[in-house]
């Protein structure tokens, strides 16, 4: 007797699509929407997760844009610590929705609001990007200026990309609430601890992470002649700490589980808009964790080469392209291999506090 | 008679064919001149020893042998003055460039650049040598600007002259800063001293490109001069070395 299933592909069954099947080996999880040309500028960003995502396009010659580069001066085991080479921009780990809309309309707004600027003996931070100077700016009018310098970069980012990528992080954030602005950590977690009384938690719903990822796509279709298509991925790291008073399991589970169901209807609602399973290869139970550090957190080695070998298979690396200078913001992909997978990770530092 | 001795790679070749030109020229007849010159990958061996800069490697040996006349190595006490003509020039804004811009630099991060320039194989080689002898002037000028007509540097330099672009200031800032660096770590018997102004071009980033032209190398083989190739925008001419050593001695004076 035929069913509506008797006819479906091996991966649509729980047997054959997963518990059968090697966790290493889940090629046909993934159908691109389209072909990543060659000539696409490509923009990263995202929470940690996406640093891994933006090393290896790199790496496998793709056109990614950074339009921050670090000063050829720098030393290479400095730049991530400065906040370079991370990703398109140097923005820091962009966790919600929310933080992406609020970069994004700050790119392209007539008049931006003034820096929230975080203090710690003596020295001055930018709440949106507290990371980016390890010990911070020497005055307020060095974050000023340079938070101007780096929107000014943003711009010329936002106007050229062809293909936005973007990991999808967190739903937990902290909110000045004066301002309404949001910043990627709490205040007091690297400086700003005599501010903490101007911010407030916010737990983002479905509603909001949808709405606030739209409103992103509005502006940048506003200020753009050009398309723009977006590559969607769920960070598959779970909470370093929730501030909602729930479990962190729980907590993070909710996270975990608005920010799929935000990116799988965006992906199945938008042509230009297509989502990769890095979040369920990393999670997938065949693999039984072991793509997890002994911290149940961090991604290995093993477990992010089978996402980029399942993502390639669908965009094959590039064949490295022959010129003499660069375009402003490229950066050629041979000064991107570095041996060891070492990411920033701002959520660390709230480990530190949580012993 | 004040002993002059350059130390350095190839850029030492510009110094070395203007103190080759100096048989009519009494201007400098006070001035007694000396070179020791080697690749850079080779010089990375030399070490002070007993107030000695030498090495084990053979290949700097007979390269110094060859470019000073008879001497393997550098006895630091045989000269009034020592200048180092390798490496990059702290003056250098490339350091601070990124691709065609210049960034906005925070003092932290320009101040992590210069540590990195300071701590090279090559300012380690010359504060050890201002160590070794007191009473020696030493000094580094390192690798000239490169010439303005080099085509790797157009775009910044379109960058540069275009007033819109907000790099032209941020360039100023951080040639100011460095000169204010410079000052600070030039103390005592040690200088970093910039390139000779007066062949910088009007930016006073790049090498004016008649310095560049017709500059020379040396065929250890052939022992015989050879004209660098024309897409060599990094060698200076003759007219440049003798710039340098005007510069050096009126720094000096």
């Amino acid at each position: 007797m035929k069913n509506f299933y008797s006819d479906l592909e091996q991966n649509a069954f729980w047997k054959s699509g997963v518990s059968n099947v090697s966790p290493l080996n889940v090629s046909d999880i993934y159908e691109k929407k389209w072909i990543i040309r060659r000539t696409w500028k490509i923009g990263t960003a995202g929470s940690c997760f996406a640093q891994h995502i933006a090393r290896h396009l790199k790496k496998n010659d793709y056109r990614v844009l950074d339009v921050e580069p670090a000063p050829s001066g720098l030393e290479p085991e400095q730049h991530e610590t400065y906040g370079y080479s991370l990703y398109s921009g140097r923005y820091g780990n962009i966790y919600t929705t929310r933080q992406l809309l609020q970069l994004i309309e700050e790119t392209f707004s007539d008049a931006p609001q003034e820096p929230l600027i975080w203090e710690r003996d003596g020295r001055f931070f930018d709440a949106i990007r507290p990371n980016i100077e390890p010990n911070g700016f020497a005055s307020r009018a060095e974050v000023i200026e340079a938070r101007a310098y780096h929107i000014e970069r943003l711009r010329e980012l936002f106007l050229s990309v062809d293909l936005f990528v973007f990991t999808l992080g967190l739903t937990e954030a902290w909110i000045h609430t004066s301002s309404g602005r949001v910043v990627p950590l709490a205040p007091g977690v690297v400086a700003g601890e005599e501010d903490a009384q101007d911010y407030s938690f916010v737990n983002f719903s479905y509603d909001d992470v949808l709405s606030d990822f739209r409103k992103a796509m509005r502006i940048l279709k506003k200020n753009r002649p050009k398309k723009i298509r977006y590559l969607l991925t769920v960070s598959p790291v779970p909470l370093t700490a929730t501030a909602s008073g729930n479990h962190v399991l729980t907590a993070s589970t909710y996270s975990k589980s608005v920010l799929r169901a935000v990116a799988g209807f965006l992906s199945d609602n938008n042509s230009i808009i297509d989502y990769f399973p890095s979040y369920e290869i990393i999670t997938n139970p065949a693999a039984r964790g072991t793509f997890f550090a002994p911290n149940l957190r961090s991604v290995l080695n093993e477990g992010v080469e089978v996402v980029m070998k399942t993502f390639f298979e669908e965009h094959p690396p590039k064949k490295t392209q022959e010129t003499t200078e660069l375009p402003v913001g490229e950066v050629p992909s041979e000064q991107d291999v570095r041996s060891k997978e070492d990411v920033q990770c701002d959520e660390q530092l709230l480990e530190a506090f949580g012993q | 008679m004040k002993r002059i001795c350059f130390v350095g790679n190839s850029h030492v070749g510009a110094v070395k064919q203007a103190i080759d030109d100096l048989s009519d020229d009494s201007s400098l007849n006070g001035f007694e001149f000396s070179t020791f010159a080697c690749q850079s990958r080779n010089l990375e061996t030399v070490q002070v020893n007993n107030g000695v800069l030498s090495s084990d490697d053979e290949k700097l040996k007979e390269s110094f042998i060859w470019t000073s006349g008879g001497s393997s190595e550098v006895v630091i006490s045989d000269y009034d003055v020592i200048c180092f003509l390798m490496g990059r020039s702290m003056f250098d804004y490339k350091m601070f460039r990124s691709g065609s811009d210049i960034p906005y630099l925070s003092v932290g991060l320009f101040d992590e650049i210069m540590a990195g320039a300071w701590n090279s194989w090559q300012m380690q080689l010359v504060e050890n040598t201002a160590r070794a002898n007191k009473n020696v002037q030493v000094v580094h000028i390192g690798h000239p600007f490169v010439s303005v007509a080099s085509p790797k540097i157009k775009s910044f330099l379109d960058s540069l002259c275009d007033s819109d672009s907000g790099l032209y200031d941020r360039a100023k800032s951080v040639k100011a800063r460095i000169e204010k660096k410079a000052s600070a770590i030039s103390v005592g018997n040690l200088r970093v001293m910039a390139p000779p102004p007066a062949a910088l071009d009007e930016t006073g980033f790049f090498t004016q490109h008649t310095f560049c032209q017709g500059s020379k190398g040396s065929n250890r083989i052939t022992e015989t001069e050879v004209e660098h190739s024309s897409d060599d925008f990094a060698h200076m001419n003759e007219v440049y070395g003798r710039m340098l050593i005007d510069h050096l001695l009126a720094e000096l004076a």
